[in-house]
């Protein structure tokens, strides 16, 4: 119970970020620095595969709310949630009965800089795949895509400086 | 050997994850082709309320450039307004009187595809769908869906919005719409062919129905390019600078029904 308030108030303090102040920050006028999926990112490896897709489903859902894009976050979280597990076996192996916690700490500077640039490309090239027209080239589409992500990557470093090592602190 | 159970058991997450996905293609499916429908949107009671607090805070960080923009503004307005008097084509911006109704714009974005803008009144001050609405310099959009308190806009920068709108001095007549990109220009189409509409011409509306009266400015047409065959394609620079929205006026005389301005909402 007191992890799931932990997490909690991490979801909460993320969806704070985001929709009071990384969504109003618009880059080369259209890039929305996205950074709260990085709770999916960071979930333990323990947490079941449905609790996940649940956490992001809502979080998606509460974003979607304040965007007026009713589904659309909500369903490039549900995806990363879903395969959130196998992209951090591509970068660290753990067992079901291991309890992994995504991070520095435990994956290294290297691959886990390696795991949230994949994860945000992922979540990246969901959200402009469905938003933009593909009328306007996939050249367009592509800068989008990447620049979203370089963004999301920074925004989500700047975080785990930031807030991790004092949640880290607290929960031992 | 295995039971059918324990198939279906080893895809719990995959049929819990294609179960989700289909919750989220309903909900887009909804937002939009029911405009009634304001749940999971800005014009929802809890959403609109943080988003007005949000509005209110940093509204008020902004205050003394809005003072200096308003001043600016009245003065232009001033000089203006003996120039507009002179003009039977162009009529007279609204006021907060009779059959207008003001809101405060306290959520708004212009760097998407589908951008919407949310105003403080609803359904409890006379605001219902499909009411146009416009700012101090012109045209801004019209009303998409409405919740008891807030109502959500759909601006001329949607890639769904069509205004029916005229070239002044050349009586012709085109449907204004919006391709992304850029939010201080649109595009003008269906102009017949060489309808002869040149770069500083001024876009009107048409009044071709009750949602905006005749003559509220849109814009000045910025460049023509003609194709091989003489079919114009023409930009327009929008008048409302839609980054800068405060306040806008929302026209309740529409006919709710009359919605022959808009297509594809």
């Amino acid at each position: 119970m007191e992890k799931f308030f932990k997490r909690l108030t991490a979801c909460l303090l993320l969806l704070f970020v985001q929709i009071l102040l990384l969504n109003r920050l618009i880059i080369m006028g259209h890039i929305v620095p996205f950074a709260y999926f990085m709770l999916v990112l960071i979930l333990d490896s323990d947490v079941s595969s449905s609790k996940r897709m649940i956490w992001g489903f809502a979080m998606g859902l509460v974003v979607d709310v304040f965007m007026n894009t009713p589904g659309l976050q909500a369903s490039v979280m549900t995806l990363l949630a879903y395969i959130q597990r196998y992209l951090l076996r591509l970068f660290v192996s753990f067992d079901r009965r291991d309890r992994l916690e995504p991070g520095v700490v435990s994956m290294g500077m290297r691959y886990y800089s390696f795991y949230l640039i994949l994860g945000s490309f992922v979540f990246n090239s969901g959200y402009y795949l469905l938003v933009t027209s593909l009328n306007d080239g996939w050249k367009y589409l592509l800068v989008e895509v990447l620049l979203g992500t370089a963004i999301s990557v920074l925004m989500m470093l700047v975080f785990e400086y930031l807030f991790r090592r004092n949640i880290r602190r607290r929960l031992r | 050997m295995r039971s059918p159970l324990d198939f279906l058991v080893k895809l719990r997450y995959l049929m819990l994850f294609l179960a989700l996905e289909a919750v989220c293609m309903i909900l887009l499916h909804r937002h939009a082709t029911m405009r009634d429908n304001v749940v999971f949107t800005t014009a929802g009671t809890v959403s609109g309320f943080v988003n007005r607090v949000s509005s209110s805070v940093s509204s008020y960080f902004s205050l003394r450039k809005e003072n200096d923009r308003l001043s600016s503004e009245i003065a232009s307005l001033r000089s203006q307004l003996y120039e507009l008097r002179d003009s039977a084509e162009v009529a007279s911006l609204p006021d907060a009187g009779e059959g207008f109704a003001v809101a405060r714009v306290i959520n708004n974005t212009i760097n998407r595809q589908q951008n919407f803008i949310t105003i403080d009144k609803g359904s409890g001050d006379g605001i219902a769908e499909g009411m146009g609405v416009c700012g101090l310099d012109g045209v801004v959009g019209v009303v998409y869906k409405v919740s008891r308190g807030y109502a959500l806009v759909m601006p001329l920068l949607n890639r769904n919005s069509h205004i029916s709108c005229k070239v002044i001095g050349q009586e012709t007549f085109g449907f204004l719409s919006w391709n992304g990109g850029d939010p201080h220009i649109a595009n003008l189409i269906d102009l017949p062919s060489r309808s002869g509409v040149a770069v500083g011409d001024t876009v009107l509306t048409s009044g071709y129905s009750s949602i905006f009266p005749k003559g509220l400015p849109i814009g000045k047409i910025c460049s023509v390019n003609n194709d091989e065959i003489g079919n114009p394609e023409v930009f327009v620079e929008l008048a409302t600078d839609f980054s800068r929205l405060n306040y806008v006026y929302v026209n309740t005389n529409t006919v709710p029904d009359d919605l022959s301005e808009i297509s594809d909402w």
